[in-house]
């Protein structure tokens, strides 16, 4: 198995929560940042919804590609 | 009046702003009082440590700029607003403003020729002595009230050299079509399709473009043996003109189609094709001109482009080989290119559109 | 006109708001070309808009542009505006490409509609489109009639045994609750010639606390966890929650004009946590906000002072919090504040008056018997709870939480009827609130084996059957059949939500899918779970009913006769207190016992 947590997430790692923010615009960098923070320099925005204050929103990091190496699967 | 300098670019990523921000920096290094314009919206980019939407225009102190209001507060610069325009767009009323504490500049404005006539005249008031305007292909008839343009192109348009250049040659030969005489400019007020026979005499027909066969033969039946000039305020589609050129040349041989401008040409898309069709046209004594020439003075080029990599999912920034570029569009264009990038001191591109200024 | 050869739903939409608003329209066919396009256009006599549709896709957008090009060359700009919607579309995409209007695809027709009859004015602000709510009076239209004239009777006479016990009786809760009121007064009128006589009311209050309520009440010495929130800290947030609302729209309430209103329940222990989870949820849907103060609060005499913060199960009540609370609230947001159980009921009602609450929640049985409270004393506090809430028109809910203590289904509806029946002699107006639950006896007696539907809906037709009287489901509705899996959690609100608005009740309590988690403070995502969830399912079921099958008439019945049987022991007692102690209304063999805060502290008025 992997050496770390991070490399057992079969394919992504979905992150959930509310940014407040004042636009959708921002909301959706202010996510891909978060997503920066915490060392996913790729990451998706799944979903996200502004209605007041601040965005719903699911982003994800892809741990694995179907087709490519599994960090899970000793080669 | 202030010089006024239309910088268009052919795509996104060719090299504009580049271009835009030389130009500013040059006649800021000249003390000439220079205003920005936008016609559409020059979008931030997304700064890559913030996440957080970042202007890409920088202006000194002292330069003008006109944008709507909503962009008032997504720059960064210190802008004191001077006038208010009336003219609407999307983000609000345009206004022209002065820049007080440089900064970081979000352009939009004035989104047609009449509201673009308007800034000009309001800077002119103000001793700006040279306004840029900053365009695209896609919208080039404000364009049309420049005094003078440079495009900007590259890779981003075309990645093929041969194709890119063949293509900035069509253009710039629309460009380079003549004026109509003076006897043509009787009509340049008139709102719909007028002909002007040698008698002196102006028919219309009540249409302002030529779309299709319907729209030819509304023409054909009030051309006559002695009608010179058909000035058309609109357009004429580029499938309009291929029926010109091929099944009703005998009737409009020896006649003149006049457009405003070069840019009533150049909307409909295709410059390439009409490029090809206008020596068919004229070889069939067919002429194409235009009542009011805009000249195309340089070419600015951008030899990188971004291009999609299904395998990393993202795209990867690649180039053609710039000198082979810079060679190609050289010899093919009767006019300078620059490769701004590679000359940033470079004042010659600057020197060339504001000649009666410095 | 659509430039996209399939999607022009949106355009049909629009035509149709826009047709019946007496305006002439031509939806062209999709697929056309710019030339084609731009001959139609120039053959109208008179154009005031083009509305351009188009999923956006490679090379959308330089047709866009190229569009507007040949629209101002060809003269069709000078008397005609042009707007373009769709997906990707946004405002400064529409500035880009020259466009005079862009509009989202979440774009409505009316939006559309009122662009065009605002003569092109752009509503840029989403204020303009903010749905005001208005309060709703969830007792409003009901008579209060009881069905059965022996329940009825059962119920007169127990009321009369109530009253007549606590006719003379005072307690300091009472006491309390008329001193703050004077002081309150008093600080409000702002008179300076008032202080010596607030400092006066003020020591005689303290003399009615406990001694570290007393201690902590000018705001040193506070409680441990409980601290003061620095006046700096108001003033940034309070500046900061401004701005961020002031773009703040609320959404169509999620069951729009039927019924049930949907409350949420908010104590995250700080008011500023709560006013931000507060704002949210209206935003999102909510119609009302219930404010959760700490258990161990109740088991105190007196309530401290001042904007304080406090880690643990609620916020604490204090008059400050409440306004701070208040001031952010939406205008038609419903706000509850319980005073239902330990030693403070008469002050909690008093304050939720003055800071112009709704709503508050009082039930001596749960109270007494599910929440550590003395029976006596709280009869005694509730009765002048009621009074007050009477004086200032608050309606009260009556929660029979005390099911999940293992009190049986009958014991508790008993109790919700004898609250009723008190409440409507003491002029006051009450709410039911049967509780939507797995609860310990359910259990046991295997009730909802199959499913969560029969059992519920029997206790809706019970009461029905007994009274004519506004119900509310709480709180939350499906308590107990939350797990830590947001899905399941997330669902089992929303059907729970669905089955209480298919039995045409009042209001409803939403839970957050942090319900099963027991560990940390409820979070604001997870509440927006749930309200996803439960306007999903409604989306689903529309006007459609969950039905019960005929189990839930059987159970009804049951349940009828059940309560019929511990009224009239409560009434052969005929000492209303002793009933409580003995486990009329849920005793040991249930496992509840009456609590023991706040014991002989009833005396005899003077």
């Amino acid at each position: 198995m992997a050496d770390s947590a991070l490399g057992r997430v079969v394919d992504g790692l979905d992150i959930e929560t509310f940014l407040l923010c004042e636009n959708e615009e921002e909301g959706r960098n202010q996510a891909f940042l978060l997503m920066k923070e915490l060392g996913f320099l790729q990451a998706d925005v799944i979903f996200c919804e502004y209605i007041g204050m601040g965005v719903r929103v699911r982003m994800r990091a892809v741990m694995n590609k179907p087709c490519h190496h599994y960090s899970w699967l000793p080669e | 009046m202030p010089r006024v300098i239309g910088v268009v670019g052919t795509a996104k990523n060719t090299g504009k702003t580049t271009t835009i921000l030389h130009l500013l920096r040059q006649g800021h290094i000249k003390n000439i009082p220079i205003a920005l314009v936008g016609i559409g919206y020059d979008g931030e980019d997304i700064d890559n440590v913030t996440r957080l939407p970042k202007p890409r225009i920088f202006m000194e102190k002292g330069m003008f700029v006109a944008t709507s209001e909503k962009c008032l507060e997504l720059s960064t610069a210190e802008l004191r607003v001077i006038s208010r325009t009336g003219f609407m767009t999307p983000l609000g009323e345009v206004v022209t403003a002065k820049i007080e504490d440089p900064g970081l500049v979000v352009v939009s404005g004035p989104n047609q020729a009449v509201g673009l006539r308007g800034v000009i005249e309001e800077f002119s008031s103000t001793g700006v002595a040279l306004i840029l305007i900053d365009g695209s292909i896609n919208r080039i008839i404000p364009l049309m009230e420049a005094d003078v343009l440079v495009f900007a192109t590259g890779a981003s348009r075309n990645s093929d050299i041969s194709k890119l250049t063949h293509e900035m040659k069509a253009i710039h030969e629309i460009f380079r079509l003549p004026e109509a005489p003076a006897e043509a400019r009787l009509m340049k007020d008139a709102n719909t399709i007028s002909i002007l026979s040698l008698n002196g005499e102006i028919q219309s027909i009540p249409i302002t473009s030529i779309y299709d066969s319907q729209d030819i033969e509304l023409l054909n039946q009030a051309l006559r043996k002695e009608s010179r000039y058909v000035y058309i305020p609109g357009i004429v589609s580029l499938g309009a003109l291929k029926i010109f050129a091929s099944e009703f040349s005998s009737r409009i041989a020896s006649k003149a189609f006049i457009f405003p401008n070069a840019g009533h040409i150049l909307a409909e898309g295709h410059p390439c094709d009409f490029a090809q069709l206008i020596p068919l046209l004229e070889s069939l004594e067919i002429e194409i001109r235009i009542l009011r020439s805009v000249p195309l003075a340089a070419v600015t080029i951008n030899p990188f482009y971004a291009r999609w990599s299904p395998q990393e999912t993202k795209y990867i920034s690649c180039a053609v080989n710039k000198k082979e570029l810079e060679r190609t569009m050289s010899a093919i264009l009767p006019i300078p290119v620059f490769n701004i990038k590679e000359g940033a001191s470079d004042r010659r591109l600057f020197e060339l559109l504001t000649t009666s200024l410095c | 006109m659509p430039l996209d050869p399939v999607h022009d739903l949106g355009l049909r939409l629009i035509k149709k708001a826009l047709d019946e608003a007496g305006h002439k329209t031509i939806l062209l066919p999709p697929d056309l070309s710019l030339d084609e396009i731009l001959k139609r256009a120039a053959e109208q006599k008179h154009l005031d808009y083009i509305l351009v549709s188009r999923t956006i896709g490679y090379g959308a957008a330089e047709i866009l542009a190229r569009f507007m090009d040949l629209a101002e060359a060809t003269g069709l700009r000078k008397k005609t505006k042009i707007a373009v919607g769709g997906m990707g579309i946004d405002v400064k995409l529409a500035a880009e490409l020259g466009f005079d209007a862009g509009f989202p695809s979440t774009t409505t027709p009316d939006q559309a509609l009122s662009y065009i009859e605002n003569r092109g004015r752009l509503f840029q602000n989403s204020r303009q489109t903010r749905i005001i709510r208005n309060k709703t009076d969830l007792t409003k239209g009901f008579s209060y009639k009881f069905h059965q004239d022996r329940t009825q009777q059962l119920l007169e006479d127990i009321a009369d045994q109530i009253l007549s016990w606590a006719k003379n009786k005072t307690s300091p809760g009472i006491e309390r609750a008329r001193i703050k009121e004077e002081i309150l007064l008093c600080e409000k009128k702002g008179r300076s010639s008032d202080s010596s006589k607030i400092k006066h009311l003020r020591t005689r209050y303290l003399d009615l606390c406990d001694p570290e309520i007393a201690h902590s009440y000018l705001g040193q010495n506070l409680p441990s966890r409980t601290w003061k929130i620095p006046a700096q800290r108001v003033k940034n947030f309070q500046r900061h929650i401004r701005k961020l609302c002031s773009q703040l729209t609320l959404r169509n309430p999620i069951f729009l004009s039927q019924n049930p209103r949907l409350f949420v329940q908010i104590g995250s222990g700080s008011p500023l946590m709560d006013i931000v989870h507060m704002k949210i949820c209206e935003a999102w849907g909510a119609d009302g906000v219930i404010t959760i103060c700490p258990s161990s609060s109740a088991r105190h005499e007196g309530l401290l002072n001042g904007l304080l913060n406090h880690e643990g199960d609620g916020t604490l009540l204090t008059f400050q919090n409440l306004l701070l609370i208040k001031k952010f609230m939406a205008k038609g947001t419903l706000w509850g504040i319980r005073a239902h159980r330990g030693l403070n009921s008469p002050e909690a009602v008093l304050y939720a008056g003055l800071a112009k609450a709704d709503l508050t929640k009082l039930n001596f049985f749960y109270g007494s018997l599910g929440a550590g409270t003395d029976p006596a004393r709280l009869v005694v506090d509730t009765l002048e709870s009621i009074r007050l809430s009477a004086k200032f028109g608050i309606p009260f809910d009556v929660p029979s939480n005390d099911e999940l203590g293992g009190i049986p289904t009958p014991m508790s509806f008993a109790g919700l009827l004898v609250m009723t029946k008190v409440a409507l002699r003491l002029g006051a107006k009450p709410i039911l609130k049967p509780l939507f639950c797995y609860s310990p006896w359910i259990i046991l007696n295997e009730y909802m084996l199959d499913n969560y539907v029969d059992f519920n809906a029997a206790k809706i037709k019970a009461l029905r059957a007994i009274v004519d009287a506004p119900l509310w489901v709480g709180e939350p509705a499906g308590f107990m059949t939350h797990t830590e899996d947001r899905i399941q959690s997330a669902v089992t609100t929303a059907l729970h939500i669905e089955l209480a608005r298919s039995l045409a009740v009042q209001a409803v309590t939403i839970a957050s899918t942090d319900e099963a988690y027991s560990r940390g403070v409820i979070n604001l995502n997870p509440r927006l779970d749930s309200m996803k969830a439960v306007e999903a399912t409604h989306r689903f079921l529309g006007q459609n009913q969950i039905s019960p099958s005929p189990k839930a008439d059987i159970w009804a019945e049951y349940l009828i006769s059940k309560i019929d049987e511990i009224l009239s022991s409560a009434r052969e007692r005929k000492d209303f207190i002793r009933c409580l102690h003995e486990g009329i209304f849920g005793g040991p063999n249930e496992g509840v016992y009456p609590g023991r805060a706040g014991r002989n502290t009833i005396r005899e008025k003077a």
